[in-house]
């Protein structure tokens, strides 16, 4: 096989490369699916497959891809046996098509670079698939021969002929009829092909053009197969000006006459399915072949097997090609189209005051604006689109992979895909589809176990790898979930352990989740031998800096034994960030939305009162917080002007900072400025009067920025910094705003830290200050379950709810006494009571009710219960526990509730004291007296 | 003048800045347009005039009058930007002159007695009968970043 034809790729031959790669892209898919269908495969998805390969042999025939037309054919004749239903694709034949996939894959992608790919093997394993009855595949395969003519028809059987007359009014084809081959019509037609005869002139198609007379013939085979010439007989007969020839093929009349390069008048469609039927048979039968011998009798043109199939199927080639919406478009001309759409805007934006000066005198021109601001505003919205594509494009390949892998490891697993319409700006989908690919590999490798083992554990013997991709929120969430073994922890300990990425120390200190993410790690791997699936330890490490370049994360979910839960969030788009725009002064500024926690508008006479001015610095107190704050302004530099209310005129701010009081403005112009505040009546309006804090978060620490205007929040094109202003801390990128203005992108770890906000020191600060709420919670109560009882007959008491273990009612003559000490049975164990007064200076209690209670506290090494003469209630407070020095111990302060007064019990001070008590009557009970016996 | 093959003869466009005409030569320029909004960037070097929306490409403007020591940074307004090809780089100019050709043998190298600041960026002059002119160097000029040094810190 040559490779003559790829040498010279014209503008033609990468269209069809490009078709030939569609294609190809089409095909797999169908295979994949035909495998998992097995017999039950429908016919629909068997002529997609087949019409795929079709197209690729065809378009490769056309450029003369011989190598790859040759592939496709012997792929085809598979396909085609199946198709037949006399073939079932098992998987080994679904091998041999995938590899000889692969390899066209490959043919395409090295055509032009002048490499032959062998293919030999492909070609053999496809052939051998069909070798059992190779005679019935003879008829089918395409013969490098030209093709038998009807010399020898006398020969044949009539019946094994089919008499052909064309269709259309072309004069070239009036009174011609011909015959072909029945088996090989049969098998065009089922073939879904086209019957054209044409007619080649020999002068105008091919002397003219330079081709000899087996050349048209070799192009024409590569498109199709021929059932009939008059070639042979029309050669030396000096008054033929050219040969007739009926083919069968995929392509359709156009395309047809312009592979061959034959008018359009001089080829016809002969085949019925495309034509009137009636009038075809009847023509056929009413007619007689001129000058061919006329088999006896005629039959008419057979009655396709399943009509309606074939009709539906080819309505459905026909509905396919109407309907194909896409297009392929470079993507440098979407760029362009997407610079030259913001330039439109521009220009429009130019255009405004004209128009609007304009639709003063004439009412038109507000028309026209309006107009033009709609369609503006479409074709940007329209080109943006553009670049989004459906994840789908990427996700679908993984059925293939993994069903490679899992072949190759002897693992049964399911893929299952949801979301794939799902849009992602194309550049991310490029750089997702590495971490992608490790990940699902990670899942069958080490997530999905055999399936023996997944039946000793009483899991279905298929694992499951299910991928679902949803928009939340202007990211796009994809979850890679496995059913697999999941991840033990443990082990990814020991492993990193072993391979010192970890230290005992800090392993010590290491929460369940930060144990798994160590497999984040350079160098990890858990397998123990390195294949060719994984186990080269540069995995998951990769992926993290994979997804993270792409601003995204990457969580992981994991149950041991029950599966895996990879959790990828990324943005829609790298390009594109919705982005708050704020302004300052007359400058205005885009903010990331990511990094926007919340926006406060602080209205006049608030401002001071929230802001503080603690040393020169800003603050925000906000719930109790207080936040370091940054002025943009002063951040930027931007000097701020005051405008007089009446007169418009402007002074410069001398103020340095927001809460700065006036009359402290600055030294030596305050008594100036003074003067010149009091001559004027109305008061200068001040640029802070309201301002905008907007409240950013940098990881978990917030700090808020001072703006004086916000405008919309628009989805901008963040554009890199020019050298020349690449070093300042303060932005992250430049960006065009709808109406053309440029504008820059702050970038808020820059301007924390050209600040010097120093957050690390600012945590422990905060740790400390949570931990000294806590303690003062504790004392103060937040908001407390307490449990009312009361001792005596008056005396009430209050322990927090989750302080005590339970409740119990009780009889007074279920109290056991032993001297002094009162016990009650609880579940068959001896329980020792005490009354309040055994611990304050209260009344006695008196067993004078016929039911008692006792509240079991907890925390307290043995089981032991306080005597309640009532238990009042269970209430929720955040009231203040009154605190004062009166109070004995255990009492934490003192609390009213409905007119009673309510001694707060200290739950820590109380179980000491109890386990004292508990102490003595251990070590010298015997010896204390019993105040109530 | 006539132009000849051997590539004695350069063009080159004359501009006005600050009352001073100087020139650069037309292969290193791109495109001349006029000078429309200008984003200033705060907290940039002196010589960075701002940002421009040039047919959607964001053009970074420098501030050749500072650069030379003619100026005050933010004094001039500009009338015109010139574009410097392969790049998406220009700068303002008060005025644009003419195009002019030239023959190698009227380029001298600049006196010595000019401002060092002025020398980093420019190192010929044409010494034509109607006036001497300084020609700029767009090469020494576009890598300003590297050798400029001056503070920047006064738009505090």
């Amino acid at each position: 096989m040559s490779n003559d034809g790829h040498d010279c790729l014209d503008a033609m031959s990468s269209e069809f490369i490009a078709e030939i790669k569609d294609d190809l892209a089409s095909l797999e898919p169908a295979l994949l699916a035909m495998e998992k269908k097995g017999a039950g495969t429908d016919d629909d998805l068997i002529n997609h497959a087949f019409r795929s390969i079709h197209s690729i042999k065809g378009g490769a025939g056309f450029i003369n891809f011989k190598e790859l037309s040759s592939l496709s054919h012997a792929m085809e004749n598979v396909l085609m046996r199946v198709r037949e239903k006399t073939l079932v694709i098992t998987s080994d034949i679904a091998d041999a098509l995938l590899t000889g996939f692969d390899k066209m894959k490959l043919m395409v992608e090295r055509i032009g670079k002048g490499e032959a790919c062998d293919y030999e093997k492909e070609k053999i394993a496809l052939q051998n698939i069909l070798n059992p009855d190779k005679k019935a595949l003879g008829s089918l395969a395409s013969t490098t021969q030209f093709p038998s003519v009807h010399k020898d028809s006398d020969y044949l059987p009539a019946e094994a002929y089919q008499v052909l007359k064309p269709l259309g009014t072309s004069t070239i084809f009036q009174g011609h009829e011909f015959l072909v081959d029945k088996k090989r019509l049969d098998h065009a037609l089922a073939g879904q092909k086209f019957i054209y005869a044409v007619y080649v002139r020999f002068e105008t198609d091919l002397r003219a053009r330079n081709k000899g007379e087996d050349a048209i013939v070799d192009d024409i085979q590569s498109i199709g197969d021929i059932l009939f010439s008059d070639l042979e007989e029309s050669r030396g007969q000096e008054e033929r000006e050219g040969f007739f020839c009926v083919i069968s093929t995929i392509l359709d009349l156009p395309l047809l006459s312009q592979v061959l390069e034959i008018g359009k008048t001089q080829m016809t469609l002969v085949d019925r399915q495309f034509a009137d039927y009636e009038t075809l048979v009847k023509g056929v039968s009413s007619r007689v072949a001129k000058d061919k011998p006329a088999p006896e009798p005629v039959e008419p043109v057979p009655a396709e097997p399943d009509e309606d199939s074939a009709q539906g199927a080819s309505e459905s080639i026909l509905s396919a090609s109407s309907t194909a919406q896409t297009l392929r478009i470079n993507v440098d001309l979407i760029s362009r189209l997407m610079n030259r759409a913001g330039e439109l805007v521009l220009a429009r934006n130019q255009l405004r005051p004209f128009l609007a000066e304009n639709a003063k005198e004439n009412s038109l021109a507000s028309g026209i604006m309006q107009n033009l601001d709609m369609v503006t505003t479409d074709i940007q919205e329209a080109i943006m689109q553009m670049r989004m594509q459906p994840v789908i494009d990427l996700m679908g390949k993984y059925k293939r992979v993994v069903r490679d892998i899992a072949r190759r490891i002897s693992k049964k697993v399911d893929f299952i895909l949801e979301g794939g319409d799902v849009e992602v700006d194309r550049t991310v989908l490029e750089k997702l589809a590495n971490p992608l690919t490790h990940l699902i590999r990670n899942c069958i490798d080490h997530g999905i176990e055999s399936p023996k083992e997944r039946v000793g554990r009483s899991k279905p013997e298929t694992g499951t790898i299910r991928i679902k991709t949803s928009h939340q929120g202007g990211q796009v969430h994809i979850t890679i979930s496995d059913d697999g073994a999941g991840i033990d922890p443990q082990l990814i300990l020991s492993k990193a352990f072993e391979k010192g990425l970890v230290t005992e120390d800090q392993v010590d200190k290491m929460t369940q989740k930060e144990k798994i993410a160590l497999i984040f790690l350079p160098g990890f791997t858990t397998s123990e031998e390195i294949t060719d699936i994984s186990g080269r330890g540069v995995g998951m490490d990769v992926v993290k800096t994979n997804i993270e370049s792409l601003r995204g994360r990457i969580e992981i979910d994991t149950v041991k034994g029950e599966g895996t839960r990879v959790h990828l969030i990324i943005p829609l788009t790298l390009a594109i960030v919705p982005s708050l725009i704020v302004s300052t002064g007359a400058f205005k500024f885009a903010i990331p939305q990511v990094s926007i926690k919340e926006i406060l508008y602080l209205e006049k006479g608030t401002v001071q009162n929230q802001m503080e001015n603690i040393a020169g610095s800003e603050v925000l107190r906000l719930r109790g917080r207080i936040f370091p704050v940054i002025r943009l302004r002063t951040l930027l530099g931007i000097r701020t002007y005051i405008e007089a209310t009446g007169t418009g005129e402007k002074e410069e701010e001398k103020r340095k900072a927001l809460a700065d009081r006036r009359q402290d403005a600055v030294g030596q112009d305050a008594i100036e400025d003074s003067k010149k505040r009091m001559q004027k009546k109305d008061r200068r309006r001040h640029h802070w009067d309201t301002t905008y804090v907007i409240v950013l978060k940098l990881g978990e620490n917030l700090f808020g920025l001072c703006v004086d205007a916000l405008y919309d929040i628009e989805e901008v094109v963040v554009e890199p910094l020019s050298e020349y202003i690449r070093h300042l801390k303060c932005f992250a990128g430049t960006t065009l705003l709808g109406n053309g203005d440029v504008i820059t992108v702050l970038d808020i770890q820059g301007i924390a830290a050209f600040s010097s906000l120093k957050f690390d020191s600012i945590k422990t600060a905060e740790e400390k200050r949570n931990e000294a709420k806590e303690k003062e919670a504790k004392a103060k109560g937040e908001k407390r379950n307490l449990i009312i009882f009361c001792s005596g007959k008056n005396e009430y008491f209050a322990l927090e709810l989750k302080n005590i273990s339970r409740l119990e009612s009780l009889n007074p003559g279920d109290i056991h006494y032993t001297g002094h000490l009162k016990y009650v049975e609880y579940k068959g164990h001896a329980v020792l009571l005490f009354s309040m007064d055994e611990f304050l200076p209260v009344n006695e209690f008196e067993l004078t009710t016929d039911e008692i209670f006792a509240v079991f506290p907890k925390h307290i090494s043995s089981r032991v219960g306080i005597i309640a003469s009532a238990i009042i209630d269970t209430i929720e407070t955040d009231q203040l526990i009154d605190r004062d020095d009166t109070c004995p111990e255990p009492v934490l302060g003192k609390l009213f509730m409905d007119g009673r007064m309510v001694q707060v019990l200290d739950p820590d001070k109380f179980a000491e004291m109890i386990e004292e008590k508990l102490m003595m009557t251990k070590g010298a009970g015997a010896s204390r007296e019993n105040p109530h016996s | 003048m006539k132009p000849t093959l051997n590539n004695h003869n350069f063009q080159y466009i004359t501009f006005r800045l600050a009352r001073n005409l100087i020139g650069i030569d037309i292969l290193d320029i791109r495109e001349i347009v006029p000078c429309i909004r200008v984003t200033k960037v705060h907290r940039a070097p002196r010589f960075v005039m701002g940002l421009m929306n040039l047919r959607g490409q964001i053009l970074t403007l420098l501030d050749i009058g500072v650069l030379l020591g003619m100026e005050k940074p933010g004094r001039n307004s500009g009338s015109h930007i010139i574009v410097f090809k392969h790049t998406n780089v220009g700068f303002a100019v008060d005025q644009i002159g003419d195009v002019f050709s030239i023959g190698r043998e009227k380029i001298e190298s600049i006196p010595v007695n000019i401002d060092p600041g002025i020398q980093q960026y420019t190192d010929t002059i044409i010494n034509r009968p109607e006036g001497v002119m300084m020609l700029l160097n767009a090469g020494k000029i576009l890598s300003c970043v590297r050798t400029e040094t001056r503070p920047s810190k006064e738009d505090l």
